[in-house]
Formats: C-alpha cells, structure tokens, sequence
C-alpha cells in the first residue's frame, strides 16, 4: 500500500497538474500535497518521415538531393507527422475549508503550447521538396492534405476533488486562451498537370487555408483568444486497479479580424501572368502572391474565424504487481488533428524508494511503434523525471520520432 | 541533491526550446519548369485610335500631331486691376440707420490696350472688395453692379462694416468668385467699351444710431480684379502680328524606334488649319521639319505650303451647339506633291517648325464683333496616315524595363533559362536581345539568346496563310545570375524585317503574335 501511495504522489506532480496534455500515463492521480512544478514535453514523430530529414529540417541544414531521395522513397500515399510543445507551470494548493469541502483543491497553472501536424501524400512532398519539372507531362495527384499549426499560451484555474472513502479523484478546469498564431490547410483533393514543356500548369483543387494574422508575431503576440476546459476522473476499481481518463482542452480560439482564408475549388489552367499590350510588359513582371492566387482562381479574405482547440484525450487502467511494481496500458488521442489513437503499455519499476525506472512501449499517435524510458527520482520534497518515447532514436537516425519530457516539483 | 536537480530541469528546459527554429530556416534545391508571361500582339494593341482598316482588313495607321493650340485669350488678356473709389460725403450731413447718405453710379475702365470689347464671359477669376470706415457707426454698403449678370441676376452684395474704433478705422475684406459672370462692358451708356459699371450705397447700419458726418469722414471702397480668365470674348480684338518658332513639337507616333530602315509605300499627311475664332487672319508656315534625336538627322518638307501666305478666314457664330462653325483649311501631302515619305521615314521623334500668324491685317472690319470661345482655340494639326504596305530592313526597337527581382531574390536563383515560344502571325522576323543595365542605365551583361521569331509562311503576295511556330532559348548562366545581382533594368532590343526588304509587304488586322516564356531553372527554396 506504501508503493501505491508513493506512486500517487508523483503522478499528481507530473500528469494532472500539469494538463495532462503529455502523452501517456506515467502515474495514477492521488495526492492532497500543495506543490509548484515545472514540466516540460517536446516530441515529434511520423509514421513514415525519418528522423534524419526531420532533424536536418529542424535544425535548418541544406536538404541535399540524397536526403531528400531517401526520405521520399520511405513515403507512401498517406504520411503523418506531428510535433508539439508543452511548457508548464503549475500549483497546486490544498484548501481544507474552501467550501466546506476538506477534500476541494485549487489549480493554478500557465501553460505554452506549439502544436504541428501533416497528413500528405508522397506526390506532396515530391512537389514541395523536387519542384515540378520532374512530373512534367503528367499528371500527379496530391491526395488528402491536411495541417494544422497552433501556437497558444493559457491561464488554468482548476477544482480538484478528492474522495479517498470512495477511491475517487475528480476535476474540471477552466483555460482562457491567448492565441498567438495558427495556420490550417485542409485539401481533400489536388491534382496537378505540368504540360511537358512548361507551357501550362494545370491545377484542380479543393482547399482552404484559415491562418492568423503572419503580421504581428511573436510569444506576445494576441492575434485570438478562447476558452476551453480539461476534464478528468479517477476511479479504484472493486478488485483491484484504476482506471483514469483526462480529456484536456475542451474549447476554441477565436482569430481576430486580420487572420485570412483563402479558398480554392476550381481547374485552372495557368500559362503565366497575361500582359495586356506588348508595348507596356513591365506589368508581366510585376508578380505579387496576390497575382498568382487570381490566376488559380482562389479567393482571399480578411476575416474572423473560430478554430477548435486540438483536444487531448488519455484514458489507462493501472494496477500495481507489489509494493516495487505497477503497469498501466491506455489510449492516447488528439483530436481535430491528424493523430491516430496511440496504444501503450508502461512498466514501472522501482529497485529502490526513491528511483523507479518506467519503460514503455506504444503504437500509433503520428508514429508506428516506438520503445521509450522514464526515469524518476523522489525526496520528501522533491520530484523529478525525465525520459523519452522514442528510445530507439538515441541509437539511430533511422527511425521515426523523437521526444524528451521532464519535470521538477516541489512539495509543501 | 537540490543543485543536480536544478541543473537537470535547467538543460531539459533548454533541449526543449533548442527544438524549434532558429533565426536560419531550412533549404533545398527544387526545379520548376512554369510559365511565366504571355501576351498576344495584334496591330490594334497599338491603340485602336491608331489604326484602320479596309473592308479587307489592310490597316493603316492614323494620327494626329497638334502644332498649334492657340489660345486668343494670349492676345487678349484680362490684367489685373485695381480701381479704389474713395466716397464723396457731406461734411454735416445728418446720417440716419438704413438711409442711404451716400449712392452713385461709378464706372470702371479696364486697361486692355488695343482690344475693344464689348463682353467678356468669365470662365475663372476673382472679385476682391475692401471696405474702410472712419465712421464711428456701422455702414452698410451696398455694391451692385447691373453690367454683370449671371443666369440673368445681376451681380449685388450688402456688407458691412463696423463702427470705427477711435482712429483705427474698420476694415473689411471679402473676395467673390465671378465665374460664369457675363460682364457687358459698354458702360452705363452702353456707348463705350472695356468698361463696366457700377452702383454704391452706403448707410447707417440699423443697428447704429444717427450720425453728422464730419470734414474728416471718409469711407473707401477698393475692388481688385485678379486672375481673370475668359470663356467667351467679344468686340474688336485689335491687329497682332506674330512670329511663333523655330520650336518643337513631339511626335510620338514612331517612339521606341531606334534604327533601322523602314520604306511605306504610301504616306499621307494633311496639314489643317481649324480657326474657330471670329478674327480674320494670315499664317504662313516658315519651317517644317522631322527631327530624329537619335540619329540627329533633319528632313525639312518640300512643299508649296512652305514659304507661302495663307488667307484665314473667321468662323461664324451659330448661336446654338456647337457655338461656332469653324473655318477649316487642309493642305494634302503626299509623294507626289512632296518628300513626305522621307519626312516620316526619318523616323522623327520631334517636330519642327515655325510659322507667322496675324490677326485682323485689315483692321476692324467686323464692326466690334469679334468672338472667341475659349474651348474653340485656333488649331493648327498634322494628321498622319501611313498605309501599312512596308519594308523593313533592320528595324531596332528598345524598350527599357525596371529588374523584377531584387538581389536577394536572384541569389535563389542557381541555374537554368528561360525559353520563350511564340506562334508568329505576321511576315515579319525579330531577332531579340535583352541586355542588363545596372540602377545607372550602364549595361553589364548581355543574354545569348539563340534562334530568332521567325515569320509566318507567306504565299508570293507576301500575305501570311499560316503563322510558324518555334521556340527561342535564353540561358542564365552562373555569370549571368552573379550580373543580376547588380542589376536595375532590363533593356529589350529587338530588330525586324519584313518577310520582304525589295518589296512592300502588307500588314493586316487578323496577323496575331503569340508569345509565351516558360521558366526553366534550378531554385533555393528557404522557409
């Protein structure tokens, strides 16, 4: 009952405190301590991108030809990719009187969020990172495309309810969002023909593009606000075990009136910017990203539009195996982005008190199957773990995903 | 313990934050192959009031050149005039409120020199009246003037001018704008000319009280004429002799040509003479040149025209729309009675030329009558119309354009060409050079353009019965690209023959060229 306990108290540092909008389930939610912590989650993976055009991307290097080639010949018609940042700041604090409900306590948290995802075709990435002329005198179909880009930051204030009698753990949390930029692409259909020499390009699209106002950027930037609310439960179950769910940013941001949309849903043959008279050609040079998007046909407005926040839904049973040992296996989703359900199963270990060793396995999300590692360590006051879910990309380029989280907290 | 934690949070912080990206994006090498521009030229792209056709489509080319838009107004100017009338009072006159102590008829002559008119129809002027007081109650003055009218209301405004204030006098200011005032200048007799006339009142305001005028007393009343303008004269506008020129005229007919040779089979030219004034007069034409500034040659037209005096007859006012009918004079110039077609073929892009005008040699033979409406000036034109049945041998053009991209933008570019493909209607081959000036206008380097447009297929009459298709290739070298960097224009040169250069070759409306430039090139694509 003591390993149980001790689980407990450093899930609630590093999971619910914290939004639980981290992937996976490292702990159980159980404590009544007031605490403050630090949590930090940066990931990335694709179920087809490898790591070592991911990384040559991310950190700005030149794209060679042979990177690309290898990275396009690892690609099929359906490729996701997804990336996000979580950076917390979170307390917690224990009111036995608040309400008359000894059992009731406050959330305060701040939280930054950067949030990439993709689902594109082989042919996409070809024409993005290739160019055109090598599918001249075809036609190449894009497919699906989708992405969705969001950068926010967010107030929490949170109840949490605990009923140890009943073993369970209940909360709701409201988020008041500041939107800083968002970018999204929907096309469920692209084609597009080179004629063999160029002398025409012919495309046939359905898309729209919604996207925050590129002007005013920066972490201070307010170009939306929102609302949204995280809900999560806790409950022991008869014989043995818990199941727990967190389902994070329930809500919207709404982009103010400088974001733009732009659609497309024509054919449009183009053959160049038309000067009228020969004699006044200066006007053919004079392209502008307007021009060209008269010429395939899209319509461009100012406007305000309203963008679903990407929820975070984790739902696990956990049960412990001795006082050192304890397993979780869960379902992790985002939704309104391109993820897939993740499975995952977690295997905690702790040889002594104050380490345990918590590896994992996982399929799903933006990757495929991915191995990761957590370490923790715990004082009377103190917690802190770090870890990965793509263990494997330590050793290799050659695999999917990477990710690194970590958190510090302090109990009193 | 404590400080090993801190640490570690600090570089998990830190590995965090290094994921996103840095001020230097990623990049690749892409290849695109897009078209870039198109046009199709057809003759009527040189503007529609350019050319004309037959029923067959033969075009010919038509313009008008203005030598001469003579304003009479020059001649017969409105100067500025200020006239100060200092009002004659009664010493002891007992002045009451709203009871004229002051009304006379004043009458004003305008100083026009030899001009005697009768009417003058203000198309833009200003009417300024200054009112000074030493009366320590306030005036009224009331200033009307029946001689001008405007939609048949006379022209009359009351002002007043407050009390003076011990031996500060009250002034007061106000400026009218007299346009579309039609002023009869014959005078309050209608007898004479260059002269309105005028009426002013003054009194006591009703507000003031009864005042005895002192020997001291004055009020003046200033009125300044400024900026007087005309749209419709009449009276005798006096003789006038004039010499006008040497001087130049453009003549944008043929700009953009620099070189070459071009031969019209037939060239027509009128020189007209529209005088829509009611003046009689003479105008001998002194000089009349093509001028090419870039050759510097002069072709000065051989013409009975030239040298001799021509009679000017005066239009006749109609009372109705158009208000005039002009007397129009047409002297026709063609290859046979005159080098016209080497004047035009000098390919000018001034003219020249010089003339003398007089107005009224014979005095005033009209009796005072006159006119001029300012929208229907004396004119003197040459209208132009070429045939376009034609050689050309070596015709240049340039046209100079600003560089499209700035130096950041070329260095993206890392090889490749452009091609241009063109679908050639006319029976006419060019041959294109595009050279690049720095932001000076200084060429630094020059394109190797390979192939020319060629002409579309011609039958033994030369006219086209199917236009040739082809492709030019115009490669970028490195050292091409390295050259944009510095670049400010691009200057196009292209040269032309007819099909033919023995025999002239016809040009019709339906000939079309199709143009279209596809780029072709390896770029650096940065985020």
């Amino acid at each position: 009952m003591l390993g149980c306990r001790f689980f407990y108290v450093i899930s609630f540092l590093f999971l619910f405190v914290s939004g639980k909008s981290q992937q996976e389930n490292y702990f159980s939610l159980s404590d009544t301590s007031n605490f403050v912590s630090t949590y930090v989650d940066a990931s990335y993976n694709s179920n087809n991108l490898g790591n070592k055009f991911v990384n040559a991307f991310r950190n700005s290097e030149f794209l060679t030809d042979e990177l690309k080639t290898a990275a396009s010949q690892k690609l099929n018609a359906n490729n996701r990719f997804g990336g996000d940042l979580f950076v917390d700041i979170l307390a917690k604090i224990n009111c036995d009187t608040l309400f008359k409900r000894p059992n009731l306590s406050l959330i305060f948290g701040l939280q930054d969020r950067e949030h990439i995802d993709l689902k594109f075709s082989k042919n996409a990435f070809d024409l993005m990172f290739f160019g055109n002329k090598p599918f001249a005198g075809d036609t190449f179909d894009l497919g699906e495309l989708s992405m969705n880009v969001y950068r926010y930051q967010k107030l929490k204030i949170g109840l949490l309810n605990e009923n140890k009698e009943e073993g369970m753990v209940t909360g709701i949390a409201m988020n008041f969002i500041k939107g800083e930029m968002n970018q999204t692409i929907y096309s469920p259909t692209t084609t597009i023909y080179t004629e063999e020499f160029g002398r025409e390009v012919s495309v046939s699209s359905l898309s729209v593009y919604n996207g925050s106002d590129t002007t005013n950027n920066g972490f201070w930037a307010l170009n939306g606000v929102g609302v949204s609310f995280d809900l999560f439960g806790e409950f022991e179950l008869r014989k043995r075990g818990k199941i727990s769910f967190y389902v994070t940013d329930i809500g919207f941001i709404n982009w103010n009136r400088n974001s733009t949309t732009i659609s497309i849903d024509s054919t449009t043959v183009y053959e160049g910017v038309e000067i009228d008279n020969l004699f006044d050609i200066q006007s053919g040079f004079s392209f502008t990203t307007d021009s060209i998007l008269n010429e395939v046909g899209a319509s461009k407005r100012n406007r305000i539009y309203m963008s679903p926040t990407p929820i975070v839904f984790n739902s696990f049973f956990s049960d412990t195996i001795n006082a050192k040992m304890k397993y979780t296996v869960g379902v992790y989703h985002q939704l309104f982005v391109n993820h897939i359900p993740k499975v995952y199963a977690q295997f905690f270990w702790s040889p002594i008190k104050e380490f345990t060793v918590v590896p994992q396995i996982s399929y799903g999300g933006y990757g495929k199957f991915n191995s990761g590692l957590g370490l923790m360590l715990n004082t009377k006051s103190l917690n802190l773990v770090v870890g990965t879910r793509n263990l494997e990309s330590l050793f290799s380029e050659n695999t999917f995903g990477m990710s690194v989280f970590g958190g510090l907290g302090y109990r009193f | 313990m404590k400080r090993t934690l801190s640490i570690l949070a600090s570089l998990l912080l830190l590995l965090a934050i290094s994921c996103r990206k840095g001020g230097v994006n990623p990049s690749w090498n892409a290849d695109y192959l897009l078209p870039v521009v198109k046009t199709t030229f057809s003759i009527h792209d040189i503007g529609d009031s350019l050319v004309e056709t037959d029923a067959n489509g033969f075009v010919s080319l038509v313009y008008q050149n203005s030598l001469l838009d003579f304003d009479i107004d020059t001649l017969v100017q409105m100067p500025d005039t200020v006239i100060t009338n200092n009002l004659t009072l009664l010493p002891g006159y007992n002045a009451y409120p709203s009871t004229p102590f002051y009304s006379q008829n004043e009458n004003i002559k305008f100083n026009l020199g030899e001009p005697e008119l009768s009417q003058i129809i203000v198309k833009s002027g200003k009417l300024t009246v200054e009112l000074e007081s030493t009366l320590p109650e306030p005036v009224d003055v009331v200033i009307n003037v029946p001689s001008a009218t405007k939609s048949g209301v006379a022209f009359q405004r009351t002002e007043s001018v407050a009390a003076a204030s011990g031996s500060t006098n009250a002034i007061l200011t106000k400026t009218y704008d007299i346009a579309d005032y039609s002023f009869d200048m014959r005078g309050v007799n209608k007898n004479s000319v260059n002269t309105i006339y005028y009426n002013l009142q003054a009194a006591i305001a009703a507000s003031g009280s009864q005042y005895t005028i002192k020997p001291s007393d004055k009020v003046k009343v200033k009125f300044s004429f400024e900026e007087v303008y005309p749209k419709f004269i009449k009276g005798y506008f006096g003789q006038h002799a004039e010499t006008i020129g040497p001087e130049n005229s453009a003549f944008s007919f043929l700009n953009g040509i620099d070189s070459g040779a071009i031969d019209f089979e037939d060239v027509f030219v009128d020189l007209e003479i529209i005088n829509s004034v009611g003046i009689d007069g003479t105008f001998k034409l002194n000089q009349l040149s093509s001028y090419n500034s870039r050759t510097g040659n002069t072709v000065a037209l051989n013409h009975s025209i030239v040298g001799n005096t021509v009679n000017i007859n005066r239009a006749v006012k109609t009372n109705g729309t158009p208000p005039v009918t002009p007397w129009i004079y047409t002297q026709n110039l063609d290859k046979n009675n005159s080098n016209i077609d080497v004047f035009v073929e000098n390919l000018p892009d001034q003219i020249q030329y010089g003339f003398d005008l007089s107005i009224n040699p014979l005095g005033n033979v009209s009796n005072g009558n006159d006119f001029y409406y300012s929208d229907y000036p004396f004119q003197a034109n040459l209208n132009v119309r070429i045939p376009l049945s034609l050689t050309m041998n070596g015709l240049t053009m340039y046209e100079t354009v600003d560089f499209p991209y700035a130096s950041e933008e070329v260095e993206k570019f890392n090889s490749g060409s452009f091609k241009l493909y063109y679908k050639n209607g006319f029976p006419l081959d060019a041959t294109i050079f595009m050279e690049i000036l720095d932001a000076n206008g200084v060429k630094i380097d020059q394109l190797q353009i390979t192939g020319n447009i060629a002409s579309g297929q011609v039958d033994a009459s030369y006219f086209v019965t199917a236009p040739t298709s082809g492709e030019i290739v115009i490669p970028l070298s490195a050292e091409n690209i390295a050259n944009f960097k510095q670049a400010g224009k691009i200057r196009f040169k292209t040269v032309f023959n007819t099909v033919s250069i023995t025999n002239y070759v016809k040009i019709y409306d339906h000939y079309e060229l199709e143009l279209k430039l596809v780029g072709d090139f390896n770029y650096h694509v940065g985020l």
